[in-house]
Order: C-alpha cells, then structure tokens, then sequence
C-alpha cells in the first residue's frame, strides 16, 4: 500500500470517529474516577472489618475478598447487572454518562466492589508492612489504639499504599473496558459503533489500545513521581 | 489477695540479709514494694514461658534480668506494661492489679516507661517531634512546655545539637538515648529496658550505659534485661538470674557474680564470664 493513501485513509477515519473516541475515553475516566473514589471508601470500611477483633466482621471482609480475586471482573459484573433487580435493588440512573447512563451505575458499583477489595487488600499490607514495634512504642507511650494508629502507623504505611493505589487504578481503568457487556458507553463500548459502521475490525482496536495505554500510562507517570518523593523522605 | 501479699511480703531481717542494705531510706521503701508480681504465668500457644514467677521492685531500685535466651526475661519485661496477656498470677503496681479490674491501659503505660531493643523511635518525626508527641497529647502540654522539657531531657542525653535531626540520621547509640529521653518525656515511675544495647556497636553501648547509670543514680526505678555483666554488677541494686521460664537465684550483684549458687547460674556465668 502506499504511505501517502495509507495516511490519508488514517486521517479520515480519526477524523470521522474521534468524536466517538473521546466521548469514550471521558466515560471511561468518569467511570474509572468514581469507582476509584468509592472503592477507596468500600476499601478502608472493608478493612476496618478485615482487622476487626469481632470474627463475623472478619469473615465477611475475607469472603468479599476471596469472591472478588477468585472470580473475573466479567462475571462480577454481569451478576451485579442481572442480579440486582432480581433481589429487587433499583440503581439511580446517573446524567452525567449520557444516553446509556442508566447501566453505568451498575458498572461502577460492579467496579466498585471489585476494587475495593483490592484497596482493602493494599491498605492491610500496607499497614503490616510498618514494624510492629511502632505500634508498640507508641502504645507503650500510652496512645491508645486509634491514635497509634492514625498518628503512629498510618503516616508510615502511606509510602507502601500510595503507590499501589496509583498501579491498582491504573487496573481498573483497565477492568472498567468490560461494562461495555452490559451496554455502559465507555471507550471499548465505541469499539462496536465504529467497526460496525466502518467496517473495520483491527483499526479502531489499535486506537483503543493507544488511548487506554495513554491513560495507564499517565497514572504510572504519577505512581512513579510519588515513589521516589517517598524514597527522598525516606533518606 | 492483701492477706496473700503480707504473707509474701519479706520479713525486716529476710531483706536486710537479701539486700544487705544499711540504708533505713531504702529499707523503708523496701517493705512497700512499687511493682509485685505474683506467680505470673504466660503461654505463647502451647510454649509456657513463664512458669510461675515472682519478682518484688522497691522503688528506687535497679534490677538487672540476666539469663540465657528464652529464659522469659524480655517476656517477663513486656508482662509489666501489659504488653503481653499473662494466664495465671498477678501483677501489682502501687498495690494495686494492673491485670484484674477496670484499670487504664494507656494511663498504666504512662506511668511506666519503655526502652526496646531496637529503639522504634517515629521515623516519620524530628527528634524533638518523638519526644514531644506523648507530652503535648497524653499529658496535654502546650507546645512551649513541651519543647522545654524536650530540650532539657536533650540535655541531658547529650544530644542537644540533634533537637531537629530525623532517626535516620542518627547513629544507633544516639536513637537509643533518643529512646530514653522519649520515655523520660511522661515523667514514668518506672522504667523498662529491654536489651537497650544489643542491637548496638560496641563502640555505642558505653554512652547508653552512661545514660542508665546516670538515671539510677536519680533514684529512678528501673528493670533492665541486659547481657552487659559490668554494668548489672556496677549498677544493679538486685540481680535476677531466670532460666527456663523462672526466677533461679536473686539478690545483690556480690552475690549473684561472686557467690552464685544455683547450679544454672554457675554454669552460665562460666559461660559468659
């Protein structure tokens, strides 16, 4: 093929669809963003439970997050979608995802459990991670077990889960590609605008593919840029 | 259990042949112990490491825990601020259960100061910030106040200069003063050492000791778990020798180097003498 139609045929097609692309690439970070947000809620709940002394709190937490690693987000997804309304649980429909907004909820609560098990997860390690005996000298000082905690222990495991927060919203980006099985307009939704009306199949994937590695991309930036600025305070 | 406490109490004459002391001061306070602990047993799952120990601290003493490792002896140590649960037995503080009844943990821990053997100063505080903490919020000191008794217990370590360095840039002798000052800082009634000087070079472990020696000559109440022989027979008022999860032979440090003679002491000091 010639270079020169090559590129012109590049160009009229980003030209004819990058409408829909980007209209894509803002639901999906919509749809990342408020997911992250939540799970980073769910997650600190979850853990609470996880490290609770009261063994039911603990089993539920350890459940969830067995349910949530043993399982694929596609599966999660689909059964919070189909099996909400059979337990009669009607989600809100949220404006702000646009015509296919009133599935978006579930995908993001679908997200939502997902990820929170795994901050859950992060936020654990991450505190375990700091020397027990901190909490020890602390308490031995006679903080209590709230303030060791929070004014002892937590501004230390913040260097391991900061971090880590970064790489796992970098994944539910990533994840958040699969709503488009219960219709959500996320950017691998427009996958199937476009090669239907185009008539491509492999085209609109490499675009697809380089907007989501863009994204991951940047927030790795971000994880990187904090990494070493705890590894400076560290010294 | 106060009928239980005078029955154990010593009589006049047991403690002038146990402490030999001829000072009426310390013999006084020797008949009111500060901290009694009473057949004290701890089980780690199905590890008994402490198999029925008693232990009398007066106040004003130092008393120095030697023995081989695994003997109890830290464990014994972390019982006392309760940070260990103990099975069985007692320990009293002024008198009073520190295991039984509605006691306070935390107002119990400030009252009782601890130095580990790995320091666990804040790395994420200045020094002045570690020594600081526990005054501005347990004992609720203006930032000023806080400052000046910080500085003055600084002084008094020795590292005045290192007021605004972080741990990490400390040597490990100076954490280790660091750590004293910190727990100095609740103005504790007590103090517990748990090893300070193991984890040190042994160019640092003098400036600690001088650090110890200098509050025992304050008349602070302390109890030390160290394997630095000079300084338990130097300082110690009492030196406790446990082996196997209980208390083998006490008394004074002439007695205990010199005179041992319970058959495990002896061949443990031959073994590090």
């Amino acid at each position: 093929m010639d270079i020169n139609a090559w590129f012109a045929d590049m160009v009229r097609f980003l030209d004819k669809y990058s409408v829909l692309f980007i209209g894509g690439v803002k639901n999906t970070l919509i749809l990342s963003i408020i997911a992250g947000v939540l799970s980073v809620l769910v997650g600190s709940g979850l853990c609470f439970l996880r490290m609770s002394r009261v063994p039911p709190l603990r089993w539920f937490a350890n459940i969830w997050i067995e349910f949530v690693r043993g399982t694929p987000v596609l599966v999660q997804i689909m059964m919070v979608y189909y099996g909400l309304p059979l337990l009669g649980i009607q989600l809100p429909v949220p404006t702000i995802l646009g015509k296919a907004g009133e599935r978006a909820a579930y995908g993001i609560l679908a997200l939502t459990i997902n990820s929170g098990g795994y901050i859950c997860e992060i936020i654990r390690s991450g505190i375990q991670s700091v020397d027990p005996g901190q909490m020890e000298a602390a308490r031995s000082i006679g903080f209590g077990p709230v303030r060791s905690m929070l004014m002892i222990v937590m501004p230390q495991a913040v260097k391991n889960i900061l971090p880590n927060f970064g790489n796992e919203f970098a994944n539910l980006i990533k994840a958040s590609s699969q709503v488009m099985v219960i219709g959500v307009a996320e950017l691998m939704f427009t996958y199937n605008t476009i090669s239907g009306t185009s008539g491509r199949a492999f085209l609109p994937l490499v675009v697809i593919a380089l907007l989501y590695f863009t994204m991951t991309f940047i927030v790795g930036l971000g994880v990187r840029a904090l990494e070493s600025h705890f590894k400076k305070s560290d010294r | 259990m106060t009928v239980h406490l005078r029955e154990k109490k010593p009589s006049a004459q047991e403690m002038l042949e146990h402490y030999g002391t001829p000072d009426p001061k310390k013999f006084n306070a020797a008949l009111d112990p500060l901290i009694v602990i009473l057949n004290l047993r701890k089980r780690f799952k199905s590890l008994e490491v402490l198999k029925g120990v008693e232990l009398y601290v007066r106040k004003g003493d130092v008393v120095v825990l030697i023995g081989p490792s695994g003997s109890g002896k830290s464990t014994l140590l972390r019982c006392i601020n309760r940070l260990e649960t103990i099975q069985g037995g007692d320990i009293l503080f002024e008198g009073s259960s520190i295991v039984r009844g509605p006691g306070d943990v935390n107002k119990l821990r400030r009252r009782i100061g601890m130095v580990f053997q790995h320091f666990n100063l804040f790395p994420h505080l200045t020094v002045l910030d570690n020594i600081t903490l526990g005054p501005r919020y347990l004992r609720k000191m203006s930032r000023e106040e806080a400052n000046a008794l910080a500085d003055r217990l600084l002084e008094r370590v020795g590292l005045a200069d290192k007021r605004d360095a972080y741990p990490s840039q400390l040597s490990g002798g100076q954490k280790q003063r660091i750590a004293i000052a910190r727990a100095l800082a609740m103005e504790p009634e007590v103090m517990l050492f748990d090893e300070p000087t193991s984890a040190l070079d042994p160019e640092m472990v003098g400036e600690v000791l001088e650090v110890m020696k200098d509050l025992a000559r304050d008349g602070m109440t302390m109890i030390i778990v160290t394997h630095e022989m000079g300084f338990a027979r130097e300082v110690a008022d009492k030196v406790v020798f446990m082996a196997d999860g209980v208390i083998q032979e006490e008394g004074p440090p002439e007695k205990i180097f010199n005179h041992p003679k319970n058959e495990r002491l002896v061949s443990f000091l031959g073994k590090i003498l």
